[in-house]
């Protein structure tokens, strides 16, 4: 009973400790393998950070430039000395722990994006709800159109400078005032804000449009209009 | 007895119904409550915002150091930009905004323009501050309005929300009732006299009145310009031709709608009435499956460039979506790539047919350039080029410029950490003019 219990313990043991060096292995092969030394000729913020150090200890009296010079490289080997480490004059991992500095910057790689700009896709959704809200029932390239109106304005000074920010504008669509734009877009009215965001634009610059049954504002009337599409007049 | 069970029964709904209305009732205010908020946050962060930068831009006017100018540029264009988002916020119309809110966005654009200059270390001009001085006295001035304005609402009681609700039931009318609209209104019209901005800037006024179409040519009729649309999609696509909407914009042109034979959607083309040149095209027809790659379709497309007369047409970028490629062409002059010069052609996946034509840009812009030998050689660029960057590709490319303009730089394509970029070297001067980052979508490429 005794026995069989000290042998299962044992094999816990071993496991844990066959284990344990693995990980020793893999971390220090990471670390090996990203270790820097700084030396003579070494430039950088970490240079910097050294020179800081051994000036704040009185090692170092020299500018804190970046720059690993005859000045630094003394300084290094002073503090070596003084702090019984092996005398190189470089920085290699034991004297920048006796410094209190890390040379590795672990925070600082760089992760590249994935599956991209997720921002245009949202972009495109809002379009094709305002696209469908607005001119359910026009022809195709009303609808484009539409989505134009919107773009134009985006680059227009006298407009907000976003999408979302030009469709919620108080007021600027009767669809967003009535609640209509957030009903699901169709396909069609995904396809014409998408042909918009490319850049097709039947409206050449327009900034408005108006269905001339419906409009009592004299203002509108006298914009100069650019083209008519189904009931939409579309003007700038 | 029965009646006095009625009575009960009557009671009782009677008090159901008014506790229920009671209910929507504080419901309803306090939604009205919160809007009321909403435009009141809006409006005085606004007013906030605009004293901000009127102080900002008076210590602009004694401020003797760069770096001390810059930090106040940069202060203002931030203000700007969030006055900006604030002015869209309030719900009056359009009409009685419209010269504020392009003051506000002038400014914002004109600072940054100009803290990238000193950022340059280039010295603001006489003249750029004489402008600056200007929007600084227009912006005092709507400081002035704006009090005028926070005064009435603070006595007067007036609410945001019942404007909001005025505004829904005379839409765009141009008659104001309420007390702010009439006070904007009014800031719009006793001339706060804006000065005209040019600068290089996406809000330039260059940009907004920019008239130099190059396409030339002989005067079409209706009739032609059917012919010129049917040669354009091809004889044996074409089944019915009717005419469609003309245009009066920058460019004019005339409308024609197509029906193609196999009755897939209709096809818009539009033709320029100077010279019939087919400025674009748009085809609503469903796309059902793709069968062909990416590589046929682009060589379709190349094709198809090539049988239209645009000839040293190269594909820069491209994107797919719901069965389509649509791929962007630049022209290219001897090894110099001229961006401005860009026509888009969308080619359907299903049967490699040109479903998507777009040469506008291509035909304001297009001519033969005079291209002087860079000052910089591509050695010297490459130094430039921050040695984190990967380059795989370089070249010499004629970028446009945010006002419109054309730059001639050395194009370098390389990589960084996974990620894929383009960065602009101008080829005169040096200076890093523009960065790209180039998302894979799986789908294509899309260029940020």
């Amino acid at each position: 009973m005794g026995h069989k219990n000290k042998l299962s313990v044992i094999a816990v043991l071993l496991t844990l400790f066959i284990c344990g060096t693995m990980l020793m292995e893999h971390w220090k092969s990471q670390n090996a393998a990203v270790e820097t030394i700084l030396y003579w000729g070494s430039t950088g913020s970490k240079v910097m950070e050294v020179q800081r150090k051994l000036k704040q200890w009185g090692y170092y009296d020299g500018p804190i430039d970046g720059i690993y010079g005859a000045k630094t490289f003394e300084a290094v080997k002073l503090f070596q000395r003084k702090n019984g480490l092996k005398v190189d004059g470089g920085v290699g991992p034991q004297t920048a722990a006796a410094l209190g500095i890390t040379l590795n910057d672990t925070s600082t790689s760089y992760q590249p994006s994935r599956g991209g700009g997720t921002s245009s896709s949202g972009d495109l959704y809002l379009l094709a709800r305002l696209v469908h809200a607005e001119a359910r029932g026009e022809p195709y390239i009303g609808k484009v159109a539409v989505a134009a109106v919107v773009l134009n304005r985006v680059k227009h000074p006298a407009f907000p400078n976003t999408i979302a920010g030009v469709i919620y504008q108080p007021g600027a669509f009767t669809a967003v005032t009535d609640g209509q734009i957030n009903l699901a877009p169709d396909e069609e009215a995904l396809r014409a804000a998408r042909d918009a965001l490319n850049g097709w634009d039947p409206t050449y610059g327009a900034l408005y449009y108006y269905n001339p049954a419906k409009t009592t504002s004299s203002w509108i009337w006298s914009r100069p209009v650019h083209i008519v599409i189904g009931n939409h007049r579309f003007a700038k | 007895m029965i009646r006095w069970m009625l009575t009960i029964v009557l009671a009782v709904a009677l008090i159901a119904v008014g506790l229920w209305g009671y209910n929507q009732y504080l419901q309803n205010m306090e939604y009205r409550n919160y809007i009321e908020n909403l435009y009141q946050k809006s409006f005085f962060e606004l007013v906030g915002q605009i004293g901000d930068i009127d102080t900002k831009l008076s210590k602009l006017m004694v401020s003797g150091d760069q770096s001390q100018s810059m930090v106040l540029l940069a202060e203002v264009w931030r203000q700007a930009d969030a006055a900006q988002v604030n002015l869209g916020q309030l719900p009056l119309g359009h009409l009685s905004l419209i010269k504020t809110s392009k003051f506000i966005n002038q400014l914002a654009d004109y600072c940054y323009y100009l803290t990238k200059k000193v950022g340059q270390d280039r010295t603001i001009s006489l003249e750029e501050m004489d402008k600056l001085q200007k929007l600084r006295n227009n912006c005092a001035q709507l400081n002035e309005e704006l009090k005028v304005l926070v005064d009435n609402l603070n006595s007067g009681g007036v609410k945001w929300g019942e404007i909001r609700q005025a505004k829904i039931k005379q839409e765009l009318n141009e008659k104001a009732e309420n007390l702010i609209e009439q006070q904007f209104i009014k800031i719009e019209r006793t001339g706060i006299d804006y000065p005209t901005l040019i600068y290089d800037g996406p809000f330039s006024e260059t940009l907004q009145q920019r008239k130099d179409i190059r396409i030339q040519g002989e005067a079409i009729d209706q009739k032609k310009a059917q012919e010129i649309a049917a040669d354009f999609v091809g004889r044996a696509r074409v089944g019915e031709v009717n005419d469609g909407p003309e245009t009066t914009a920058d460019i004019e042109t005339w409308g024609v709608y197509i029906k193609p034979k196999d009755g897939n959607g209709t096809i818009f083309v539009s033709v320029s009435k100077k010279g019939g040149k087919v400025v674009n095209m748009i085809s609503d027809g469903e796309i059902k499956s793709a069968k062909l790659s990416l590589e046929e379709a682009q060589d379709r497309a190349e094709r198809f460039l090539a049988q239209k007369g645009y000839s040293s047409m190269i594909p820069t970028y491209s994107q797919k979506f719901d069965g389509t490629l649509v791929i962007n062409f630049a022209y290219k002059q001897g090894d110099v790539i001229v961006y401005p010069d860009l026509i888009k052609v969308k080619v359907s996946l299903e049967d490699g047919s040109i479903v998507g034509f777009d040469a506008r840009n291509y035909l304001i812009a297009h001519k033969e350039r005079d291209i002087d030998p860079p000052k910089l050689s591509l050695e010297e660029a490459r130094k430039l080029v921050n040695p984190n960057l990967k380059v795989k590709s370089e070249g010499l490319a004629i970028i446009p410029t945010e006002s419109g303009g054309e730059r001639l730089c050395y194009e370098f394509k390389g990589e960084y950490g996974g990620d894929n970029f383009i960065v602009y070297i101008d080829a005169n001067n040096g200076k890093e003019v523009n960065i790209l980052k180039i998302i894979d979508t799986g789908d294509g490429t899309l260029v940020i």
